[in-house]
């Protein structure tokens, strides 16, 4: 029994030892901007998962005494016109911002992998899903959100819906890319010749090559789908007050900008940090994967 | 009688730091080269044989981390000590490369009369259309056939030989002293490496130029060659007029690759001769002699590392028991 | 060795024409592949050589049916592979195999080399799961690698032993026929004479039959019990390697052999060096593709496309002028 417990110990010191060796994590922990996106992600995440304990007041409460009050010890970003703490709804919008954005970055990735996957490997799919993915990208983004969204009605899963919708064709089109250039590796070659059949060679052969790509794109699209969905709430096809998120409170306070700036300046902030730290890891990560730069990395 | 060498290299020293260490690629290399003749350095990828000739034009980004030592004399000058904006001056001018990619190493947005012509001008202050006659001239002479079309041709429209030849109508251009050919026909099929091969040859016949040709074929070497020096690992193991090279090799490194390559001569289907083991990495160098990890012959004394000592006067090799074979069979004996 | 043996692999006026589409109107095509005929032994070397672009690569391929043919027919042990079925054919692949000229690609960067080669016996269903991975040992073992191999990735792998990675793989299911296509022209010298050995010593030991397809002539000779010679994508000449060297009989061979640098110094030889490049094969010559480069060349050669020709036994040339010699 302490003989299997040790061996797992080792084993994972083992593990952390190689992480904090691998020279791709080193290289990371070196670009300096990407470390400070990082940062700045975790403390949105933090925030997310802890809103409960973080937030001072609840989020919906309102307080109708405390109307419009600015920033003190006891609202620290003040309240709005209903009295609610600003402060506790930023908090709370936060698990908003952070659960969209990382549902459509996985259900765009995972639907825009297989779609580019399938039409690099199979050339007569490949007009058909490409005429349509050049149809979607033909709409702006946010007109085609909020095109989504008039049709299904305002509800959080919507929003979902409608940004993944958006974003689907935007990474078929790039694992498409990298999967087309993958796909001409003599290794390719010489799995067909050993008679793997279409799904071992797309999925582990194919699949895993594109993966580089894949994963830089994704943070941009979590940085793309905080500002939708923002943009969304804000112009009032979103999330559905009185659920505060970030846009929806930034909408709120729109009408009040010169009596009380605050309700729209702290989630302005937040939805800054959030994209800014997402397209600094962004950044960093396509420095490190990218082939060009990744030569000497044997 | 003793004739003044074109170049002289001493003790040349090239070092890279990499993320993982300081790496030496070439390590006190030494050789002369002279007018007219062919010098061949010979060795397989990564013995330093290509660095050795960039480092001979300081052919390195600034802040590629590279460190040079030693020197290199060229015209009574130290070509590792003169600012490089005068090496701009000696580059393509006195001294020429030709690469051994020829679609990577010639501009694909201007014509080839352009790219040629722009070395003419620069150097020898001759106006564009000066320029292009001659560049039709040198066309001529490396034997592409209707060069007044030719030169308005992009590096795309002709094919690998053709752009081989243009390469070297770009290095000659200038009538260089010297010509650094860093495996100028492996990218390229027998039957037009044979007239690469013979117009290198011509050329210099009539240019009086001396060659340093950097390959790793054998076969290469014997045809062209005069001299050969034979690199391992950074270091010049062996250097011998080339008849010596294949009758009287005496490192057991070149006796090894002499041995291991498919000849005409030798019995087919008979096992190839194998260098045991694989060329070590450059971060992991052996201590002593280089080779003798791999080597049949290697005893004690081979831990320390071997001098390049002259045997006679045109034969020299780093090796503690040079010319092993013949002892070795005594020692079986 | 095997001129009695029966063919293993027979190639009939096999053609491969690649189209190019300029623009719309102007369809064209490369004739990569002109109506081959070859039939490869079994347990023999056949060798292929020719300069890049003559449809060497193009025609293992073909007979792998890795590219489909135009026209043509490819047999192995009697059965014509191009008429086979998706399930049939991968039943066949299982006999034949390919080893790729670069190592560096042949490899997935992010697979294992053990378990690719382990995924070949997984696709066939070679024996019981659980011992393939102690059959991955043995062949590992067989092509010079240690146990140890198993779990690094291709980058850890000098370019000899990733060689013999793409070895293992191809010969993890048991192929009878391999096709080696250019297999150490990526190597450096000393490692180059490594895979040959170990190329002929599986050859024994597996009973293998090679189609050996490379631009190295020394190489082939050193190798090939028999060689065709390609040019333009036209077989030009096929004779047994001894025969072939002493008395090369289409001009083009007598080129291509006398082109080859010899590794020493004192041999010196006439050279037979041809003139003008290799036309594209977008516009082949007329009559004999070689005839724009032919020294010998007469007016036949420019209308008329000659065929192979036999003229002493196991010794095929296509050239009109072969007549005139006195065999």
């Amino acid at each position: 029994m302490d003989i299997a417990a040790n061996a797992i110990l080792k084993k994972k010191t083992n593990f952390l030892e190689s992480i904090r060796r691998n020279i791709v994590v080193r290289r990371f922990m070196s670009n300096r901007l990407a470390v400070t996106g990082c940062a700045l992600l975790t403390i949105i995440f933090l925030m997310a998962i802890f809103a409960p304990l973080l937030a001072t007041q609840p989020p919906l409460e309102m307080k109708v005494t405390d109307r419009l009050k600015a920033p003190s010890a006891a609202y620290w970003f003040g309240t709005d016109e209903f009295g609610r703490d600003v402060y506790s709804r930023v908090v709370h919008g936060s698990r908003i911002s952070i659960s969209v954005g990382l549902s459509v970055v996985v259900i765009s990735s995972v639907l825009g992998l297989v779609l580019g996957l399938y039409s690099a490997y199979y050339r007569h799919l490949d007009n058909l899903i490409m005429r349509v993915v050049d149809g979607l990208m033909a709409f702006p983004a946010v007109l085609l959100a909020i095109a989504i969204m008039a049709a299904l009605g305002p509800k959080v899963e919507n929003v979902i819906i409608s940004i993944s919708v958006v974003y689907i064709p935007t990474v078929a089109r790039t694992v498409r890319s990298a999967a087309l250039v993958v796909r001409e590796q003599t290794y390719i070659e010489a799995i067909q010749a050993l008679g793997g059949k279409p799904w071992r060679i797309i999925w582990r052969h194919i699949a895993p090559n594109c993966m580089s790509p894949l994963i830089v794109q994704a943070t941009f699209i979590f940085a793309y789908a905080v500002i939708i969905e923002a943009s969304l709430s804000f112009l009032g096809a979103g999330t559905p007050p009185p659920q505060p998120s970030w846009g929806n409170i930034l909408s709120d306070g729109r009408t009040l900008i010169r009596q009380a700036w605050w309700i729209m300046v702290f989630p302005g902030i937040a939805i800054v940090m959030t994209v800014l730290g997402l397209n600094l890891i962004g950044d960093g990560l396509r420095d490190l994967l990218d082939p060009h730069t990744n030569k000497a990395k044997s | 009688m003793k004739k003044q060498p074109l170049l002289e290299v001493r003790d040349l020293k090239t070092r890279f730091s990499t993320e993982t260490g300081l790496v030496t690629a070439v390590d006190g290399v030494c050789f002369q080269i002279y007018s007219g003749e062919t010098v061949g350095l010979v060795g397989e990828s990564g013995c330093g044989k290509s660095v050795t000739s960039l480092s001979i034009l300081r052919l390195f980004g600034k802040h590629s981390g590279t460190r040079l030592e030693g020197k290199i004399l060229f015209e009574e000058r130290d070509l590792l000590t003169v600012p490089l904006d005068e090496i701009q001056t000696i580059r393509g001018n006195k001294i020429s490369m030709i690469f051994q990619d020829p679609m990577t190493s010639l501009n694909p947005v201007y014509t080839v009369g352009d790219q040629i012509a722009e070395s003419i001008v620069l150097h020898q202050k001759l106006d564009r259309k000066q320029a292009l006659a001659k560049a039709v001239t040198m066309l001529e002479l490396v034997g592409i056939p209707s060069p007044e079309s030719r030169i308005h041709d992009y590096p795309h429209q002709l094919s690998g030989g053709m752009r081989q030849r243009v390469m070297i109508a770009m290095g000659l251009a200038c009538q260089p002293k010297l010509l650094i050919a860093d495996e100028p026909t492996t990218a390229l099929d027998v039957t037009i490496q044979a007239q690469i091969l013979e117009l290198m040859q011509k050329l210099q016949c009539e240019l009086n130029m001396g060659i340093i040709l950097i390959t790793h074929d054998l076969g290469v070497v014997a045809e062209v060659c005069d001299r050969v020096l034979v690199m391992y690992l950074g270091q010049i193991v062996e250097e011998c007029p080339v008849e010596v090279l294949f009758d009287n090799p005496l490192h057991p490194y070149t006796c090894g690759l002499i041995r291991s390559i498919p000849s005409m001569a030798t019995n087919r289907r008979e096992e190839l001769h194998v260098i045991a083991g694989m060329v070590p990495s450059l971060y992991h160098v052996p201590a002593g002699c280089h080779f003798a990890p791999r080597c049949p012959y290697a005893d004690a004394q081979c831990g320390n590392p071997p001098e390049l000592v002259t045997i006679d006067a045109e034969h020299k090799v780093r090796c503690w028991h040079p010319g092993a074979r013949a002892s070795g069979e005594r020692r079986l004996a | 060795m095997a001129t009695q043996a029966a063919p293993l692999v027979e190639v009939e006026q096999l053609v491969k024409y690649f189209p190019v589409s300029k623009n719309y109107f102007d369809l064209r095509v490369v004739k990569a592949v002109n109506r081959i005929s070859l039939s490869i032994r079994e347990g023999e070397t056949y060798g292929l050589v020719g300069e890049s672009g003559c449809g060497k690569s193009t025609t293992g391929r073909l007979i792998l049916r890795l590219i489909e043919p135009t026209a043509g027919e490819v047999r192995f042990q009697g059965k014509n592979v191009l008429k086979l079925a998706n399930e049939e054919l991968r039943k066949v692949r299982q006999d034949m195999q390919i080893v790729f000229q670069d190592p560096f690609s042949a490899l997935n960067p992010r697979i294992r080399v053990g378990s690719a080669i382990k995924e070949t016996m997984d696709i066939f269903e070679i024996g019981p799961p659980n011992d393939r991975k102690a059959r991955t040992y043995d062949i590992l073992d067989k092509v010079g690698l240690q146990k140890d191999h198993y779990d690094r990735y291709p980058h850890e792998f000098s370019g000899g032993q990733r060689q013999r990675v793409v070895l293992a793989r191809a010969l993890a299911v048991g192929p009878k026929f391999v096709v080696c296509d250019e297999p150490v022209s990526a190597l450096d010298v000393s490692t180059q004479s490594q895979i040959i050995n170990l190329l002929e010593k599986l050859q024994r030991d597996l009973k293998l039959t090679y189609l050996f397809i490379a631009h190295n002539l020394s190489v082939v000779r050193h190798i090939s019990d028999r060689i065709g010679v390609m040019y333009l994508g036209h077989l030009m000449e096929e004779a047994a390697t001894d025969n072939l060297f002493a008395r090369p009989l289409h001009p083009y061979t007598q080129a291509l052999l006398s082109a080859i640098p010899h590794p020493n110094p004192r041999h010196k030889r006439k050279r037979v060096v041809l003139s003008g490049d290799v036309p594209s094969p977008l516009n082949p010559p007329t009559g004999c593709v070689f005839h724009t480069r032919c020294p010998i060349a007469v007016g036949a050669c420019r209308d008329t496309v000659p065929v192979l020709h036999q003229v002493a036994p196991g010794h095929n040339v296509a050239c009109h002028k072969v007549h005139e010699w006195n065999i």
